[in-house]
């Protein structure tokens, strides 16, 4: 595996004569990089820097942008020295078909919002042609499904292995109020918690391009790097931008070199922040989903007849009943009533009467209908023919 | 201007009872979602009978239905989709909306039922718009930061339909781009676990200490007072947010945009004084505090709404009207509790407003007056008034016991 870093500002510059040249340099502009903090000036020296000393180097164009935005963006890269970049990383999707269409530079697609199956990224690369040079795959995939992935997908796929992981990202400026600040040039940044959540210590952004929130703990898949090899990944990328601690561009260099494992534990060990695996192993984030309702309330099929909408004890159900049954509810009917707290009764209905309480041998056009009360039924239970 | 323009008013349905309430208070077209492959999880949703029954409502009143299918799908969802689709195509549904490339193939190979691109796939200039639009794409849904003068150079540009918010909660990041809840809930926001963890209050610690607040929540869309700005820019389709929402917003929201658009229709403009006189009605609802978020600028520092969930209209729905004996009284479902000799508010399809005392207020059987009604039960109200089923009732807020 490859391994991608970034140049975080013009003062690591000079550190890039020491960077071997089996890493990949991405350089982030400030007027089309979320997290960049390079000026126009700084990006194209940056470039040409790592063009004489023979590093790869990527422009990381990965804003979203609103047509306006993308107006600016395009004059913003057209003044960027893109004949030494080795290629150009977008996610908004606009960009992607600009530079399909407009540049010849070779292109990486960042899909690390959605994107989670097989079907969206093939088709993704079969856009890109033979200019998607990279897919630069999301957190939330698992090793089984990057494993797969990485069979079917025909370029090679890149994956964070270590750095901060974006939970949020807004074109507004969120902190500016907050903090009082009327600083345009000056990015902020604090700590939030909530008291609504367990997890303390979010780190809070704002920038030129909007405000972004960051797990408190990091991505860190280091100690999984035979398991990494294993998936097919061929890039892995570390980021020490926001890291916890002054690392610089070449300890992540040193760190990755010579794949040393002490080392490893050791930068893990004198860490601040704790780190995390992500949805390296599993990815359950749906598990939850069949509790959120209660689907005792819910199971409507072909017999279902209506829901229960008032009780009267020792009096009445209530029912309301859905137009589209199967057939006509009629008097000597058999149904069946479940409650929401999961009781199930089985009745014979004996007597239908309507709102005017006019007794009636079957259900035509009524909305509303009683029936015989029925003990330990409640609201929302469910009717259904037997 | 187009004399032939005739913009579409897209109401939320949370459940077939709102999708009738919003098509019969006004909505050219509602969107609903089924039981899987939404962001909703948690609501209740269609079954495919209730589709069925939705559509032919729908479609009987001159009204089209959309499925969202808007989730981010994982390959294992993917699986059960064609099925589903099968039978959405079979139900002649009008459209369905869709974040994902892979639900838009699965779409295309399985069905011909056209395709929207939901805001939840961010799509926010020209040149992505046409990417969706070689797609197989017809109708973007822009994401709600595009202004309507962009909104207005998309359509141009490309040729599709635009659909735009013009009221509602919003998202405070680009959609389809915050995974909070993915990682501190367990909830995988983009298939419909959000956790809305953007309403919290957090703790900020700045250089001068804490600071508490709600820098993450925004204000609702309100885009009433730009609607002549949509109109004039000829957007498509004007969407209402809100399907987890009641059955009053959904009858306020429709009847009002409905009303300014009948006006518009009628008279190719819509007056500042019906504006005027429609977005006082909105205030009658649940509402965070509105803004008009990025509709002719960026959202600026003013759009979050720094306080606590606990909105209130002036206004609250007492009940729906369920069935009626003719001449004689109403059934309600009631909402929230009112008493006998309350002043109720029927909300008439058009707007308008009957007033009614319940001076007799029985159970459904009528062994027996109340004095004071209960949530969640029916009652019958006595009244020479025929209000047809799912009108809303309403009552002031102040007044209410």
């Amino acid at each position: 595996m490859k391994s991608v870093l970034f140049l975080k500002n013009i003062s690591e510059l000079d550190l890039l004569q020491n960077i071997s040249l089996e890493h990949e340099i991405i350089i982030s502009p400030k007027g089309i990089s979320r997290l960049g903090e390079l000026s126009l000036d700084e990006s194209n020296q940056a470039l040409k820097r790592c063009h004489e000393l023979g590093l790869n180097t990527l422009i990381e164009w990965d804003i979203l942008m609103t047509e306006n935005d993308f107006q600016k963006s395009r004059s913003y890269f057209s003044q960027l020295h893109v004949h030494l970049a080795d290629a150009v990383r977008v996610q908004d999707i606009g960009a992607y078909r600009f530079l399909i269409g407009e540049s010849e530079v070779d292109i990486h697609l960042i899909i690390e919002s959605g994107n989670h199956n097989l079907v969206a990224i093939k088709k993704w690369e079969e856009l890109g042609g033979e200019r998607l040079k990279r897919i630069v795959l999301g957190l939330e995939l698992p090793k089984s499904i990057l494993n797969k992935y990485t069979q079917e997908i025909n370029v090679p796929c890149e994956l964070q292995v270590l750095g901060k992981i974006l939970l949020f990202y807004s074109p507004r400026s969120l902190l500016s109020r907050p903090l009082s600040s009327s600083s345009q040039e000056r990015a902020l940044q604090v700590s939030a918690s909530s008291e609504e959540t367990p997890h303390k210590g979010f780190c809070v952004l704002e920038n030129n391009h909007g405000t972004y929130m960051f797990l408190p703990k990091d991505q860190y898949l280091l100690d999984s790097y035979d398991e990494l090899l294993q998936t097919g990944i061929k890039y892995i990328r570390l980021d020490h931008r926001f890291l916890e601690g002054e690392y610089s561009i070449t300890d992540m260099a040193t760190l990755i070199e010579n794949g040393n494992t002490q080392l490893w534990d050791e930068f893990k060990n004198n860490y601040g922040a704790k780190f995390i695996r992500g949805y390296f192993n599993v990815n359950k984030s749906d598990a939850i989903f069949p509790k959120l309702k209660n689907h005792r309330t819910n199971k409507k099929t072909d017999s279902y007849i209506g829901k229960v909408v008032d009780v009267k004890k020792e009096q009445y159900l209530a029912v309301n009943v859905f137009k589209k049954t199967s057939r006509k509810l009629e008097v000597g009917d058999s149904i069946e009533i479940s409650s929401p707290d999961g009781k199930v009764k089985r009745i014979e209905v004996r007597s239908i009467k309507n709102i005017a309480l006019e007794n009636i041998s079957q259900v035509s056009n009524e909305q509303i209908i009683l029936i015989a009360h029925v003990g330990g039924i409640s609201v929302k239970s469910q009717v259904h023919f037997l | 201007m187009n004399d032939q323009w005739n913009p579409e008013l897209l109401a939320p349905a949370g459940s077939l009872e709102k999708l009738k309430v919003a098509v019969l208070y006004g909505a050219d077209a509602v969107y609903c979602g089924g039981q899987e492959f939404g962001l909703r999880t948690a609501a209740e949703n269609f079954t495919l009978p209730e589709l069925e029954e939705g559509v032919g409502f729908a479609h009987a009143h001159g009204a089209k239905v959309f499925v969202v299918l808007n989730g981010f799908l994982h390959d294992k969802d993917l699986v059960s989709l064609p099925e589903f689709v099968t039978k959405l195509d079979e139900l002649k549904i009008d459209a369905v909306i869709v974040s994902d490339l892979g639900v838009i193939e699965t779409v295309k190979k399985y069905s011909k039922i056209p395709v929207h691109l939901s805001t939840q796939a961010s799509c926010l200039n020209i040149e992505a718009a046409k990417m969706w639009k070689e797609l197989g794409v017809e109708r973007v849904v822009l994401g709600r930061e595009s202004t309507i003068d962009e909104a207005s150079r998309i359509k141009k540009e490309t040729g599709l339909e635009v659909e735009m918010f013009v009221h509602g909660s919003m998202c405070m990041a680009y959609s389809g781009n915050c995974v909070i809840s993915n990682y501190t809930s367990g909830r995988d926001s983009n298939r419909g676990g959000c956790a809305h963890s953007c309403r919290f209050e957090y703790k900020l610690e700045t250089e001068n200490g804490p600071v508490n607040s709600y820098f993450m929540s925004s204000k609702d869309l309100n885009g009433m007072e730009l609607l002549p700005a949509f109109l004039d820019a000829q957007i498509d389709s004007l969407k209402v947010e809100g399907r987890m929402k009641g059955h009053l917003y959904a009858a306020t929201i429709s009847v009002n945009y409905a009303r300014a658009l009948n006006e518009y229709r009628q008279h190719k403009k819509v007056s500042p004084e019906t504006l005027k006189v429609l977005g006082e009605e909105l205030q009658k609802i649940s509402h965070r505090d509105y803004t008009t978020a990025s509709l002719v600028n960026p959202a600026g520092p003013d759009s979050v709404y720094e306080d606590r969930e606990n909105a209130q209209g002036e206004y609250a729905a007492v009940g729906v009207v369920v069935d009626s004996v003719k001449n004689d009284s109403v059934v309600i479902e009631i909402k929230k509790a009112f008493n006998k000799n309350d002043v109720l508010e029927f909300m008439l399809f058009n707007g308008e407003v009957v007033e009614v005392k319940a001076f007799e207020i029985y159970n459904l059987n009528e062994s027996e007056e109340y004095d004071k009604t209960n949530p969640g039960t029916l009652v019958k109200v006595k009244t020479a008034f025929n209000f047809p089923e799912y009108t809303l009732v309403r009552r002031k807020l102040e007044a209410l016991s």
